[in-house]
């Protein structure tokens, strides 16, 4: 079965939200499907992050209706707790807990305990190669080993969403070598992936579609063009000094 | 099941970072201390302490004020609760608005844990540090159960209390985290709406109210200002209501707080855990307070200044507990001093109890003396006073400076009447009499009246003889003689009042008192101008009791005395003057002669200036005159109070013991704590 013949995991109706006094999103209507990856371009301040928050449950949403695996989102937080996992950017952590002690705080929080919490942190410590930094702080982490952290932290209870917010920002080539790999067999193992991203090239690598948001509006959405990060390059600079997508642009990307 | 979770989480925080550890380390050394301090204090007293069969122990003066000084006073400043107000700040400032500023606040929420249930895991984190920390501290007073009988109700009171305090405090301190943006700025605040409720509670109290309502308006006003807010579609209101629903469980923290404050203001629920009931009222209290129909107004004369109206209020609030029209007003002596020399205030706390048209001093703050006050109160009716006249006695209604015009009258209003009795016009003590006054005579007395008097003391009658130097020849030693007393030649003189800046040595001061029911608590010290020295006739009829006695640099002297120039006098033994310590009043009883009464009570004083309207405002002068006609009336154990001591007086404590505790408290404990929290920190940062 085609991704596109599957119902939406994720669907977004005309999510608006205020922040600090103005429209951060306003009006956005975004679905995503189990094993689809959708990579979320705008500038800073486009409304990205505060999309991602909401759509991973640390922000409610003003106006509009979330729906998460076809339940109201907003009436139900709690299904954040299995379903989705989060990597906010920058990936704040405790700086006075060790690595296992993230994973362990984030495990029960999660709804794990025992054996299958213990099970999950050797998993995920294994995928991102955190075994040797199990008992480091977390304070004491460079920014790559606290993402890969987060990332592991989001990846911990099996979520069927995963949102990553700028998940590559600190890694090195090979790290994100790793990174897209993993994205891609979360995909393949029926996860959908919503990755936030400044960088083009990881988008053509790794994702299926792409949303371009600016000035908090939802300004493109669609699959990633078969002219690849060049096309994709002139959309998102059509968009972000425009405004709105050329014809042409936007024809290439689609 | 998030909330545990979250708590883990908080806990888990707590312990690996130093400053719970650090905290927690040089608290319990400032509480060794503090424990160290008052356990000497208690010991240098147990001596005393174990006489008293009413008196405080080991509870009252060293775990109580171990918990907090608020309450107590004490030699240290600072108790647990005292310094939980600066510590529980510091503990929850980073709890919510340390998460938000770190970033991580976001993480928690998108894990789908409600923020109540994040808020409320917070809080019990810090709840179960602070119970780690209130259990620590009991173990100072604990470690010594084995050597006394802790008075268990009390401590576990007092336990229950301080863990229901840190419960709020905390909740304040979590309250002010999930507001605020920085946790500097939730310390702060949270420091200064504690300094806020504890200003309020001590305004209130040193006005003399009992006061949770302010806590509770102020609370609630804030919850329904919030709810209020919703008054939109319904989408809207449950979206405004999962952003609110952390705070407002912040919030309803301290309104459940606040919520039993006011209840605590509003209904009698009272459970007294001491052991013998020693918080309470005594049953005999209460059938006095049952007996007065009307209400009762307590004037306290108390300055505003220390801790005193907090003591005087939180005292009188017992009565008021049992009879609600019973009210306490405060004045301050300072701002009118005149009128408080009119009043005969004489000590800072001194209280005047007003019930219908009469009144009682009180200098003493006792439920003992209050009892017997409102008892007198209650009893109403006049105590009939007779005073010998006729022979150069001071005058009961005289404005002379030698009179005793403004005591008695003083005493009137107390339910007294004063009456002449002149023998030269009846032959015997009128039938009825309470008591009769032999106040100073200058002149001779009449054979038929010394045995007027004789007569009455055989007949069971109360008599007060107040003597002067130099009155030995005034035909009364058969008087002395059926009292068992003997009026001592020569004037006492006194060297030690020139330290009191008393220029005349015929003035005696005291300052020290025997355990007699007269002098009971009278802490005064009372100027006697031209005493007479007493002694003690041997004679089985009376138990005599020396009441005031001169220093023992004193001594008689025979040699007159310039009252205008100045004189040169030595102690002269070849005189026969003799050496103090001297008696100079004595307090006498004896099983009455009467079938009609039980005890007979009679006193001799070898001053009567003492009571005199130029002499009756110095020191604990009129005080002590009240004393003595309350006993002589029978007027002091008019209740018979019974004795609520504390069991744990006596503490059995080798010196080996106290040197163990206060290393193992003071050393040993903090240093451990500390060296435990650093350890924590070198560990898991070397990893």
């Amino acid at each position: 079965m085609l991704i596109a013949d599957t119902p939406p995991l994720l669907q977004l109706t005309q999510v608006g939200r205020r922040r600090g006094g103005r429209l951060a999103v306003s009006g956005l209507d975004l679905a995503v499907r189990r094993g689809e990856v959708v990579g979320l371009l705008g500038i800073n301040g486009a409304g990205k992050s505060t999309t991602l928050s909401m759509i991973a449950g640390a922000l409610a949403p003003d106006s509009g209706r979330i729906t998460l695996d076809g339940t109201d989102f907003v009436e139900h937080p709690e299904l954040a707790r299995h379903l989705v996992g989060w990597l906010p950017e920058r990936a704040p952590v405790w700086p006075e807990l060790t690595v296992l002690e993230h994973l362990h705080a984030h495990g029960r929080l999660r709804g794990l305990a025992g054996a299958g919490l213990r099970e999950a942190c050797a998993r995920v410590l294994g995928q991102l190669e955190l075994q040797a930094l199990d008992r480091r702080l977390a304070g004491a982490l460079s920014q790559g080993q606290r993402q890969r952290l987060g990332l592991a932290c989001a990846l911990l209870h099996g979520p069927a969403l995963l949102v990553l917010d700028e998940p590559a920002s600190a890694l090195d080539p090979v790290q994100v070598a790793g990174l897209r790999s993993l994205i891609r067999a979360q995909a393949a193992a029926g996860v959908a992936v919503i990755l936030s991203t400044h960088v083009l090239a990881e988008v053509t690598a790794v994702c299926d579609r792409v949303a371009i948001m600016h000035g908090g509006v939802l300004r493109h959405d669609g699959p990633v063009g078969s002219d690849g990060q060049a096309g994709l390059e002139r959309l998102f600079f059509d968009i972000a000094v425009r405004g709105q997508p050329a014809a042409s642009a936007s024809g290439a990307a689609a | 099941m998030n909330t545990l979770a979250v708590m883990r989480l908080e806990l888990r925080r707590l312990f690996v970072r130093p400053l719970a550890w650090v905290l927690a380390g040089l608290t319990l050394a400032e509480l060794g201390w503090r424990f160290v301090l008052l356990l000497g204090n208690f010991l240098g007293v147990q001596i005393k302490l174990a006489a008293l069969p009413g008196g405080p122990g080991f509870t009252d003066m060293v775990a109580v004020p171990l918990l907090s000084s608020l309450l107590t006073g004490g030699l240290v400043p600072f108790g647990l609760t005292e310094l939980a107000i600066v510590v529980v700040p510091l503990l929850t400032m980073s709890t919510l608005a340390g998460e938000r500023g770190g970033g991580t606040l976001r993480l928690l929420l998108a894990t789908g844990t409600p923020a109540w249930a994040m808020v409320l895991g917070k809080y019990l984190a810090i709840c179960i540090w602070m119970a780690l920390w209130l259990v620590l501290v009991l173990l100072m007073p604990l470690s010594l159960a084995h050597g006394t009988h802790l008075d268990w109700g009390k401590l576990a009171a007092a336990s229950l209390g301080v863990a229901l305090l840190l419960a709020t405090l905390a909740a304040i301190g979590v309250a002010c985290s999930a507001y605020a943006s920085h946790p500097a700025v939730a310390a702060t605040a949270s420091l200064l709406l504690v300094l806020g409720l504890l200003m309020v509670n001590l305004g209130a109290q040193t006005a003399g109210v009992a006061n949770g309502l302010i806590d509770w308006l102020a609370l609630g006003t804030h919850l329904e200002t919030m709810l209020r807010g919703g008054h939109r579609a319904e989408a809207r209101l449950m979206r405004a209501w999962r952003r609110l629903d952390g705070w407002l469980l912040a919030l309803a923290l301290v309104l459940c707080a606040g919520a039993v404050g006011y209840l605590s203001t509003r209904h009698n629920l009272v459970s007294d855990w001491t052991t013998g009931g020693r918080a309470s009222l005594s049953v005999e209290t209460r059938a006095v307070l049952a007996k007065l129909d009307g209400p009762v107004d307590i004037v306290s004369y108390a300055s505003p200044q220390g801790r005193l109206r907090q003591t005087v209020a939180a005292f009188i609030a017992r009565y008021t507990a049992v009879k609600p029209d019973l009210r306490l007003r405060f004045v301050d002596p300072t701002l009118d001093p005149a009128a408080m020399r009119e009043l005969g205030v004489s000590v800072d706390g001194a209280l005047i109890v007003h019930y219908r048209d009469r009144e009682q001093h009180l200098d003493e703050l006792s439920e003992r003396s209050l009892s017997n006050a409102l008892e007198r109160l209650a009893r109403g009716g006049e105590r009939i006073i007779g005073f010998v006249t006729g022979d150069g006695e001071r005058q009961a209604d005289g404005k002379a400076n030698a009179d005793l015009g403004m005591f008695i009258g003083q005493l009137e209003s107390r339910g007294v009447r004063a009456v002449p009795l002149n023998f030269s016009q009846v032959s015997a003590v009128p039938e009825g009499t309470d008591l009769v006054v032999l106040a100073s005579p200058t002149a001779p007395l009449a054979p038929g009246a010394v045995q007027a008097l004789l007569d009455y003391l055989a007949g069971g009658g109360n008599l007060l003889w107040l003597t002067e130097p130099g009155n030995d020849d005034l035909g009364l030693a058969p008087l002395a003689a059926a009292l068992s007393v003997q009026v001592l030649p020569g004037v006492l003189v006194d060297g030690s009042g020139s330290a009191l800046g008393l220029g005349d040595p015929r003035m005696i001061t005291v300052g020290q008192y025997p355990a007699h029911p007269v002098t009971a608590g009278l802490r005064l010290t009372t100027l006697f101008p031209q005493a007479a020295a007493l002694a003690q006739v041997s004679n089985a009829a009376w138990a005599v009791v020396p009441i005031l006695r001169s220093g023992p640099q004193s001594w008689t002297e025979f040699q007159p005395i310039s009252n205008t120039g100045s004189s040169t006098i030595r102690y002269d033994a070849s005189l026969g003057e003799l050496k103090g310590p001297l008696d100079f009043g004595f307090a006498l009883s004896r099983l009455s002669p009467s079938p009609g009464k039980s005890v007979q009570r009679a006193m001799v004083i070898g001053d009567g200036d003492f009571l005199s309207n130029s002499y009756l405002g110095n020191g604990g002068n009129r005080a002590l005159g009240e004393r003595m006609f309350d006993w002589l009336l029978g007027d002091d154990e008019l209740v018979d109070m019974p004795v609520r001591g504390a069991p744990d007086r006596v503490l059995r404590l080798s010196q080996g013991e106290l040197n163990l505790l206060s290393f193992v408290f003071l050393l040993a404990l903090p240093a451990l704590l500390l060296l435990a929290g650093g350890l924590i920190a070198w560990r898991r940062r070397r990893r």
